[in-house]
């Protein structure tokens, strides 16, 4: 049992179920290195590894396992679809909502002056149609990406990528969708979200282990390859060619990370996305009720449509004095600016960020009395 | 040898291939296939008996499965 009340869920999940931990240990003792070899251990490894991109595929609602990819994390798939696909002389779109791993990529691109890349940000904060109006108005002849969250890491909004994916469709505008907060706890059916990427992050709630995540690959465009290695195919090639998943996934996979994601994404499919997204809306709210009660207490960007977290500063006192005084009380949060620096200036925390508390569907109603008490007593 | 290698160019779509017959009470294997000329190195094959080859290779047009190329598995054990 835990000591701590633990509300840094979109950072990473802890408590990660038995079957995940036993997946690792299994994997660790009896699996080789998949793709790499003919004997048993390693084709065993490479079913094991097979069987977790259907996994992907059934949470997801898509067909194609082997246009799912792993990545050591979400930043790192964002980072293989954004640089692989923005093409030199265009422009791409992004969200103020977006965290540093999508801003930076991006900005990196732009950058570069041999590549005349340049991009654009529309107002996430705004309400549904104002926000499909405002990004409508920033595509240009020009625009050949955009790079959208489904959930902000900060404020938990759920954004309209449906809506937004329907717009990139009929302009021609490839559409990445970053789904590190999303996935695991918004119900998401890529056959009608429309967006030609999704990227998840498979220690969050998917509850995998950190270190894991990855991509599902909606196109077949295939994009130009950020790592060059080895991938146990096509070996007298110098070139990273062949389909995907191999060709972007250079040297040697995560094995015990991805059989525990596989275990993780076993465990959430079976108490159901809807079921989790149901219970972590009742705690979420719940503490905005709570917290909104609290003089002194300022919440941000709380909307209808969110993943289970809630922004908000305590008084005259700064976002980091806060964290360190629940930490005190066995009390997990974050504080800062989260890497979406973007939205903060949007919410307008201040230059101190805010205080982020982050629930999961594990964490109980008893917590949450527990967490109002001590922000009550601030 | 009674069998033949349906050859893919990656052990992610050996299981493709693999599950796919699977499915269809199609027996098989996969294995390791050491200088593939048609992929430039090494590729996996996934045996299967001959008389099943018109079943296999049914299964793998109906799955949308590609197949670099199939060999006699004579090929690979001499």
């Amino acid at each position: 049992m835990n000591k701590y009340i633990y509300f840094d869920n979109a950072a990473t999940t802890i408590n990660k179920p038995e079957c995940v931990i036993n997946s690792a240990v299994f994997a660790m003792r009896n699996l080789a290195n998949p793709g790499r070899s003919g004997h048993d251990l390693s084709l065993n490894a490479a079913s094991e590894i097979y069987d977790c991109r259907k996994e992907v595929c059934r949470l997801f609602g898509y067909d194609k396992p082997e246009n799912v990819i792993f990545t050591y994390n979400a930043t790192y798939a964002l980072n293989i679809a954004i640089k692989g696909f923005a093409k030199n002389n265009s422009h791409i779109i992004i969200s103020n909502y977006e965290h540093n791993s999508v801003i930076r990529p991006v900005h990196a691109l732009a950058s570069d002056e041999t590549k005349n890349i340049s991009y654009s940000v529309f107002d996430a904060s705004l309400d549904e149609s104002e926000l499909l109006y405002d990004f409508t108005s920033k595509i240009r002849a020009n625009t050949e990406l955009a790079v959208i969250t489904l959930a902000s890491n900060v404020c938990g909004k759920i954004l309209p990528v449906a809506k937004i994916a329907e717009i990139c469709k009929k302009k021609g505008i490839f559409l990445i969708c970053d789904a590190a907060q999303g996935a695991g706890c918004v119900p998401v059916n890529l056959k009608s979200l429309g967006v030609d990427v999704l990227c998840f992050a498979g220690h969050k709630s998917l509850y995998g282990p950190q270190g894991m995540g990855g991509a599902v690959f909606c196109t077949s465009r295939k994009p130009k390859t950020l790592i060059e290695g080895g991938n146990g195919a096509n070996s007298a090639n110098p070139t990273m060619s062949g389909p995907l998943p191999e060709c972007l996934e250079a040297g040697t996979l995560n094995t015990p990370g991805i059989c525990a994601l596989k275990a993780g994404i076993k465990y959430i499919s079976k108490i159901g996305i809807e079921e989790i997204y149901e219970r972590n809306l009742e705690l979420i709210d719940m503490l905005t009720e709570n917290l909104a009660s609290i003089k002194g207490v300022k919440l941000y960007g709380v909307s209808a449509k969110r993943t289970p977290t809630l922004l908000f500063n305590v008084k005259d006192l700064s976002s980091e004095a806060v964290a360190s005084i629940l930490n005190d009380k066995g009390i997990c949060v974050r504080s800062g600016f989260h890497c979406a620096p973007k939205a903060h200036m949007q919410l307008k925390t201040g230059e101190n960020g805010a205080v982020r508390a982050s629930l999961s569907f594990t964490n109980t109603k008893k917590e949450i009395d527990t967490f109002s008490y001590y922000i009550s007593r601030l | 040898m009674n069998c033949v290698f349906f050859i893919v160019s990656s052990v992610t779509y050996a299981m493709k291939a693999k599950n796919a017959l699977e499915r269809h009470g199609i027996p098989c294997r996969v294995e390791k296939i050491k200088n593939v000329a048609s992929l430039g190195g090494c590729g996996f094959g996934i045996k299967v008996s001959k008389d099943l080859l018109s079943s296999a290779r049914n299964c793998f047009y109906s799955e949308g499965i590609q197949i670099a190329e199939i060999v006699d598995c004579g090929a690979k054990y001499g």
